[in-house]
């Protein structure tokens, strides 16, 4: 409450009347002014107040609605706020209520989220600290963490009220219910349970209650005797326990001072006393099969309720509870126990209490009833109170007297001759009943029967001892509820254990039911409803296109296609881009970026979303793999947007790959007999799954090309193959694809670009195939000791591989020679490109272990082993050729590369010499 | 909500134990996938199941759609969670997305289509490869309507999902002919009593993960 503006709350104390009462007004009159609006289009429509309404049973109305957004983390989603107050109980609680959208047309749009009963807990902050907007305030209860919500200050809709007004109206609400005249009465929320952690079945089921619904008939027995510790030995309680024609369904059997003595006061019996159930089973109604339900005890006073055989499956749950009210409110020589238990669709509660004695002491009485109607509270999962069931039956020895006017001679109660009509004129209860100080809501049958109260036991004779206590109807028995008739309420004189008269009421209750075969038709509707609803909820958002054709796609190009997605429902909707599944685990291929890739829609907004392709050194390798292994026909990637709650839209991103040497295996570019310009996609896969030995030149003369170049730049060379070379900068230039169409259409031009671009360029056709220019004996390799050794397996290779090797080792070796390159750097990056490891666990070692594999072959000494296994390499493949005609490596070497471009369409090298 | 039986008291041991007044029925939630060909008429059979509706010229999927609908079998209430997938073979890859974690599989062909049967079979084949080890699944021939234009016999397909220990009706999303039919012989032959799927927001809910927070599921309604 502190933190609650003073101001406005005291303000506001008279305001709650005049909110409840022009609530119903304003519906009213908003009703008119729309249906005024409406008039032509002849349409009834309901006021978003009265759609709320529905949410809500008859008399629960809702006093005002406010629209704010819940802040859950970094979103906000829309919320209704109302303020309803229970008519029955007198109590105000604020709902929250998700609506699937705005305003809702009706309430199958709604769905109640949150439930904050304006209980002592509930608070309404605007403690802005940390707030994002000025606008932002909190409702909390219990222990609850505080709900954030802030608003927009502004509402298209007219039943919404603003802020201020909203904030009063619940802080005046609260207060009302604080200093309201019924305080002494424990508040009762349970109405709110209703609505609470519920699914929407069962609001559902709730709200159309009245359509499966029946009321049944049962027969009610309740009971009660003071037995002032006596045996119930040879008393024939039949006579009380059966009194009814009928069999009654469910008996309430409540004794007092059953034990009183000093022990059982101190040590709080609890232990249902089994000899008087036993008896009491023995003497109910013998038209009918019985057996004990539940006892609860304290000290003296026990309840038992027994039922009916037939009828307790009906009987779906039960509880028990006791409270002390002796002294102290600690011993249980006074107070009240209770029995709450559900029948089909009815909450049943009984009570049996022994209240303060003695004629003076009537508001001692009126505290104890009121301390058990405060303090009574069942463990059940609602937290019951009394007040929570719909039948409540207050049985036992009230204690109230007779309090006779003074100046009589004669006590008139002792008098036989006096009907109880006039006796009751001076009973105490009728008087605080009448005054409103006790039993509210509460009814009493008519009584015809004499005083219970004081008997000289074992006799019908009024108290005989000096006391000569004042004859008194302490034995009562009440009810609270709807649709129960009593039918018999007496009091049985022919028992006279004790100085108490038993008394008895049979009462016709008509019980909530559940037709079952209605239920289960209501059942099915409301599944088909709540289905229809969450299938109509979901958000739908437009897709500009969901094919992105990207045309003709080159390597080292990158291509963008914008397209928009637009919110088709009235409601704010996210939407995402899925996730694959590994080992891809990313929303879209490595060749794509798509941005923004989650985003929220706004109502009748719209976003553009790029989508860049770049088929580069970072993509090539695995876009060229999925070329060659797509069996059907192939697409760049599908993207899946997710819209939140709703369905998934499947974009294909497509077009056609122009292929680029870089990428191609030396085997795919040994198959091909003309330009890669002059080749497709669809030929370039075909030549990617081409497994046979069969090769159309002996080396890629792509591979040539660049080694003749650099061969010929001479000292020009300096500065290529560095340790970063495998960054491959001259690539992420334009200029880097003139080189590229130099290559790809085997042009007789001057090489476009810097000897440096042109290392480069080699470097990339050997380290971007999908294998590494080794395998697959890498792991074999590195293990050699000698380079005749590592030989022995390069022989091993397929041609294009080792012609490759041989050559390149060759050419790198007088580079290194003359000084051009660093021999350490190059063994460095050819160790990484050539040997490239498969499983990306390069480790330091192994990248040391490469560089020494390579130095073995670039470094001096190592010449006569090329060259014999060049030519064993040239022998294998079949080719003619004259090696031992060259004298340096590069010569051969190039003597053998053009060899290999001149041979054409021929797998056969034709012999130059 | 269990109740909350005393001491002092013979506690409840009845059997009918409905928490709170509701019914006693077992609510059951399963994921449950459409397979097949493009045109088939996966869409169509859900519509007709769903609303109740046919559409002569229906959309082309694009995408995955996610309905659901709600049938009350004996005492267990059973929710389906319905993923109608895109046929067309360029989505085939996306598949095994919706088809992890369903619980129940309806695989469509058309009877007028041989090509869309042996389809059918391949998406079986995968099913039984690559799906969870207990799914059901159900072979649907649809368009049952046109059987006097069909190619794949009844008795051929019949033979075939015994085979393979499918589930098989012929239905029809046009005339409605077997459509809950089929929907009720899955519910039936799906566990009822495996705590995992009895759970609302269980492990057949939607694909994405973070997904907990949507409003309209409720555990155990």
């Amino acid at each position: 409450m502190s933190s609650l503006g003073g101001g406005a709350a005291s303000n506001s104390i008279p305001t709650i009347s005049a909110a409840v009462s022009s609530s119903s007004l304003a519906s009213k009159t908003s009703a008119s002014n729309s249906s005024d609006a409406l008039s032509s289009s002849n349409r009834q429509l309901l006021t978003t107040i009265q759609i709320v309404q529905q949410k809500f049973k008859e008399n629960e109305n809702v006093l005002s609605i406010f629209e704010a957004y819940q802040i859950i983390g970094q979103e906000h989603t829309s919320r209704i706020l109302c303020l309803v107050v229970s008519v029955a109980g007198g109590t105000y609680a604020v709902f929250s209520m998700a609506a699937s959208r705005l305003p809702p047309r009706s309430c199958s749009d709604l769905t109640i989220d949150k439930v904050f009963p304006l209980n002592e807990s509930f608070c309404m902050g605007n403690d802005r600290k940390g707030s994002i907007s000025q606008l932002q305030f909190t409702l909390k209860c219990s222990d609850e963490q505080p709900v954030k919500y802030f608003y927009y200050p502004l509402s298209s809709d007219n039943d919404v009220v603003d802020f201020d007004t909203f904030q009063a109206q619940v802080t005046s609400a609260k207060m009302s219910m604080v200093l309201s005249p019924s305080e002494s009465t424990a508040l009762s929320f349970a109405w709110v349970n209703d609505y609470r952690q519920i699914g929407e079945v069962k609001q559902e089921m709730k709200r159309r209650e009245h359509e499966y619904i029946k009321y049944k008939d049962f027969t009610i027995y309740c009971a009660t005797y003071n037995v002032n510790n006596k045996s119930y030995i040879d008393s024939p309680l039949h006579l009380w326990l059966a009194a009814s024609e009928d069999a009654p369904d469910i008996y309430a059997i409540a004794l007092q001072e059953l034990d009183t003595s000093a022990k059982a006061i101190t040590f709080s019996e609890n232990r249902p006393d089994y000899m008087w159930i036993m008896k009491m089973l023995e003497s109910v109604h013998d038209k009918g099969e019985y057996e004990e339900l539940t006892s609860v005890r304290l000290v003296g006073m026990m309840l038992t309720v027994i039922v009916k055989r037939e009828i307790r499956s009906s009987i779906t749950r039960h509880n028990v509870k006791t409270i002390a009210r002796g002294i102290l409110n600690t011993l249980g020589n006074k107070g009240g126990v209770a029995v709450s238990l559900q029948l089909n669709e009815a909450n049943l509660c009984f009570v049996n209490s022994h209240l303060a004695a003695h004629m003076g002491f009537v508001e001692a009485r009126n505290e104890d009833y009121h301390g058990i109607v405060k303090g009574l509270v069942f463990d059940d999962e609602l937290r019951r109170t009394i007040n929570d069931h719909d039948h409540i039956f207050w049985i036992g020895d009230l204690n109230y007297r007779i309090e006779e006017p003074p100046g009589l001679q004669l006590p008139v109660a002792r008098s036989t001759a006096h009907s109880a009509e006039i006796l009751l004129k001076y009973d105490q209860l009728r008087q605080e009943m009448r005054k409103g100080n006790c039993f509210e809501g509460y009814t009493e049958g008519p009584i015809n029967f004499r005083p219970t109260y004081k008997y000289d036991p074992g006799t019908d004779n009024y108290d005989s001892s000096e006391k000569q206590r004042a004859p008194a109807y302490c034995d009562r028995i009440l009810w609270k509820g709807s649709r129960i008739t009593q039918l018999a309420y007496n009091s049985v004189m022919d028992i006279r254990q004790s100085d108490h008269k038993p008394v008895y009421a049979v009462f016709r209750v008509s019980i909530k039911t559940r037709d079952d075969h209605l239920y289960k038709k209501v059942h099915e509707e409301v599944l088909k409803l709540l289905d229809k609803r969450e299938n109509e909820s979901q958000p739908q958002i437009i897709v500009e296109k969901t094919i992105i054709d990207f045309g003709m796609v080159r390597f080292n190009e990158t291509v963008v296609s914008d397209f928009t997605v637009s919110n088709a429902c009235p409601m704010q909707v996210g939407f995402e881009f899925k996730r694959k599944d590994p080992p891809l685990n990313a929303i879209c291929e490595k060749w794509l970026r798509v941005e923004p890739w989650k985003e929220k829609l706004m109502i009748d907004s719209t976003k553009s979303i790029r989508v860049k392709l770049s088929a580069n050194v970072d993509s090539i390798t695995s876009l060229l793999q999925k070329i060659r292994t797509t069996n059907w026909k192939f697409d760049f990637d599908i993207l899946i947007l997710q819209v939140e709650n709703g369905p998934h839209i499947f974009i294909t991103v497509t077009g056609e790959y122009k292929p680029s040497c870089f990428g191609l295996s030396m085997e795919t570019l040994c198959r091909t007999d003309r330009p890669l310009c002059e080749y497709d996609q669809q030929q370039i896969k075909d030549l990617m799954n081409d497994e046979s030995p069969e090769f159309r030149v002996t080396m890629p003369r792509e591979f040539f090309l660049l080694i003749d170049y650099l061969h010929k730049q001479g000292p020009k060379v300096e500065g290529a193959f560095t340790l970063d070379s495998l960054e491959f900068k001259h690539a992420r230039n334009v200029e880097f694809n003139d080189i590229r169409d130099w290559l790809d259409t085997w042009s007789n031009n001057e090489f476009p670009g810097t000897p440096q671009a042109a290392a480069e360029a080699l470097l990339m056709l050997l380290h971007l195939p999908e294998k590494p220019l080794l395998d697959p004996y890498v792991d074999d390799l590195l293990k050699t000791k000698t380079t005749a050794e590592a030989m022995e397996l390069v022989s091993l290779l397929s041609s294009p591989k080792r012609n490759v090797f041989v050559h390149l080792c060759m050419f790198l070796r007088e580079g290194i020679e003359r000084k051009y390159y660093n021999g350490m750097h190059v063994a460095t990056i050819f160790g990484r490109v050539l040997l490239r490891s498969t499983k990306k666990s390069d480790d330091y070692y192994r990248d040391i272990n490469c560089r020494e594999f390579m130095q073995r072959f670039i470094s001096n000494g190592e010449m006569s082993t090329l060259s014999s296994s060049s030519s064993s390499a040239s022998s294998a493949t079949g080719s003619h050729h004259n090696h031992h005609r060259a004298t340096t490596p590069v010569a051969k070497m190039k003597n053998s590369a053009s060899n290999a471009s001149l041979s054409g369409g021929s797998t056969a090298a034709v012999d130059s010499s | 909500m269990a109740t909350t039986p005393r001491s002092g008291g013979s506690a409840g041991g009845g059997t009918a134990q409905r928490p709170n007044g509701t019914s006693q029925s077992k609510s059951c939630q399963f994921k449950l996938v459409l397979l097949g060909e493009s045109a088939v008429g996966k869409s169509s059979l859900v519509l007709r199941f769903v609303k109740g509706q046919f559409h002569e010229y229906q959309e082309s999927t694009i995408g995955a759609a996610f309905l659901t609908q709600t049938i009350c079998i004996e005492d267990t209430v059973v929710k389906f969670e319905i993923w109608d997938t895109a046929g067309q073979e360029r989505y085939h890859s996306l598949a095994p997305m919706y088809y992890r974690g369903a619980q129940a599989a309806i695989v469509v062909y058309d009877i007028q289509n041989q090509d869309s049967f042996q389809r059918a079979k391949t998406w079986v084949k995968e099913l039984h490869k690559q799906a969870s080890p207990n799914i059901v699944i159900a072979l649907a021939g649809n368009k049952a309507d046109l059987s006097n234009i069909r190619v794949v016999e009844y008795e051929e397909a019949k033979q075939y999902a015994e085979e393979n220990g499918l589930l098989f009706m012929e239905t029809s999303a046009k005339t409605g002919m077997n459509v809950n039919d089929i929907f009720m012989a899955i519910a039936k032959k799906l566990p009822k009593n495996d705590g995992a799927n009895n759970q609302g927001a269980g492990a057949g809910r939607r694909l994405n993960e973070n997904e907990n927070n949507r409003q309209t599921t409720n555990c155990c309604k």
